[in-house]
């Protein structure tokens, strides 16, 4: 199972089960090792996360959090149980699709399947957040959301990083979270609240349409960086170094995603709306998750559901009228449906993909 | 006590949201969610979208209860059946009571008083003066 460098308590716990039949093992489980399986008597898929367990500190959050919280887009507990003075696990339903990283890296993702996760992400967040819970969660990313390959239902996973934020506080001490997903704030003065996380999933949405960030470290560094960069003659740690502050100054001055990464029919409410979401200035960023939430109703209304699929865009309206822009010899090609088989070009454009998008948006 | 008062006009709600403190001082915190406004009612999924986008902005809200301004449903000047939809929605939302006032309640209440604060938005007047007079009757 690729579990050789998992220690043998929990190895011998793994044979020793008898009603869960586990076939998996993952090593990509933050905080903890990660196990899944089929329980026998019920049918179902699960996951078994492992972790250190202390009962002098806090490291038992984690289920607390998932049993006190119940809402469709927060992993749900089945049990947790201590197996050794130094273990414990607890057991929660397997998602389908994975982390959503996963997800996005081998599905496609229309315009409206991001829209509808971030709504999802944004409405289990609003329930950490809200009174009495109280809690920040401080590492959304694509690796800590779980989404279901039938439903495209996201849930937050991994409360590893959560701290509660008492009414009294405005925020709390920031974590050390993924660098790209730490907010302005964060980098500047190491505080997070409730507007933090709310950047983070400003961050993901991004993501999920299609924005990118760099592959190789290298890229993130602007010409004058790179022969700079080049002329460092030290440790490798210094080099890390002068990459991490060239993206916390990134962060700091508000340009950390690259717009022009998105595709082409991302229009500029869509962008907008991602400014907001991710502005390093407090007053200017949503404040609370509904804020978010409206906005991107009001995107999904305004927008037909894009997606790009072999190098063709697609959108439709409605499942009405269905459009495919592909390449040809002389630039771009429009072609128009209402059954996805039998297609007619339509020619109302100057063969730029910008005027086919433009006219595929105001149809 | 905080309230969020709610007139519905076709297919939009307008909301104010009204706190008076135990000074008896009102602040006005509707915040960046003026209106929601349902296009399409035979659309299954805007729907599904604009109900959990009114249950979470109720959330977000913190209130103690939702007030709505109730509208005729009879005769000439009924109101358009989007508008009870969207009054169903609000309705549907269990966390904190839904109550309904009536345009004479309201009229009755200020030919005795006055609105002591004032709306953002013109198209937010009724609403207001609806979430004034419940903190005030």
């Amino acid at each position: 199972m690729g579990d050789e460098n998992v220690d043998e308590i929990i190895k011998d716990f793994i044979l020793l089960q008898d009603d869960i039949v586990i076939d998996r093992y993952s090593n990509g489980g933050a905080n903890g090792e990660l196990y899944f399986g089929e329980r026998k008597l019920l049918s179902d898929r699960v996951a078994l996360k492992f972790y250190y367990y202390n009962k002098d500190v806090s490291t038992h959050n984690e289920p607390l959090i998932l049993k006190s919280i119940e809402h469709p887009n927060i992993l749900k507990i089945y049990d947790a149980k201590i197996i050794h003075q130094q273990y414990a696990y607890f057991l929660t339903p397997e998602i389908s699709g994975g982390d959503l990283k996963n997800f996005k890296d081998n599905n496609i993702v229309s315009f409206y399947d991001a829209i509808n996760i971030t709504q999802g992400i944004l409405n289990g967040l609003s329930e950490l957040h809200k009174n009495p819970n109280n809690l920040l969660h401080r590492d959304l990313k694509p690796k800590n959301i779980l989404i279901d390959q039938e439903t495209k239902t996201p849930y937050i996973a991994d409360f590893g990083s959560v701290k509660f934020i008492s009414n009294a506080e405005n925020s709390v001490v920031a974590s050390k979270s993924t660098q790209i997903y730490r907010p302005n704030e964060s980098v500047v003065q190491n505080v997070y609240n409730r507007q933090s996380d709310i950047y983070q999933v400003g961050i993901i949405f991004f993501q999920l349409l299609g924005g990118k960030f760099p592959e190789a470290p290298f890229e993130w560094l602007d010409d004058r960086q790179k022969s700079k960069f080049l002329k460092i003659s030290g440790s490798e740690f210094e080099k890390w170094q002068f990459i991490d502050s060239a993206i916390d100054n990134l962060i700091v001055k508000n340009k950390l995603l690259d717009y022009d990464s998105l595709p082409a029919y991302i229009n500029n409410k869509v962008k907008a709306v991602i400014k907001t979401a991710t502005n390093k200035d407090l007053n200017k960023r949503y404040f609370t998750c509904s804020e978010f939430i409206k906005d991107l109703f009001d995107l999904k209304k305004q927008n037909k559901d894009w997606r790009i699929d072999n190098q063709e865009i697609y959108a439709n309206k409605e499942n009405k009228k269905y459009y495919r822009i592909s390449e040809d010899k002389k630039g771009y090609c429009l072609q128009v449906s209402k059954n996805q088989v039998n297609w007619t070009k339509d020619n109302k454009h100057d063969g730029t993909l910008e005027s086919i998008i433009s006219r595929i948006h105001k149809d | 006590m905080k309230v969020c008062a709610i007139e519905i006009k076709s297919n939009k709600i307008i909301f104010v949201v009204l706190e008076k403190d135990s000074d008896n001082q009102i602040t006005e915190s509707t915040g960046k969610v003026k209106t929601i406004v349902l296009d399409d009612d035979h659309n299954h999924s805007q729907v599904i979208d604009c109900i959990e986008t009114i249950h979470s902005h109720f959330n977000s809200l913190e209130i103690d209860k939702i007030v709505i301004l109730s509208r005729s449903s009879k005769g000439q000047f009924s109101s358009s059946g989007i508008s009870f939809k969207l009054e169903g929605f609000i309705q549907a939302y269990k966390n904190k009571p839904v109550e309904f006032v009536s345009p004479k309640t309201l009229s009755a209440f200020y030919k005795k008083n006055t609105l002591g604060i004032a709306a953002q938005f013109s198209y937010q007047s009724e609403a207001s003066k609806l979430a004034y007079y419940i903190l005030n009757s």
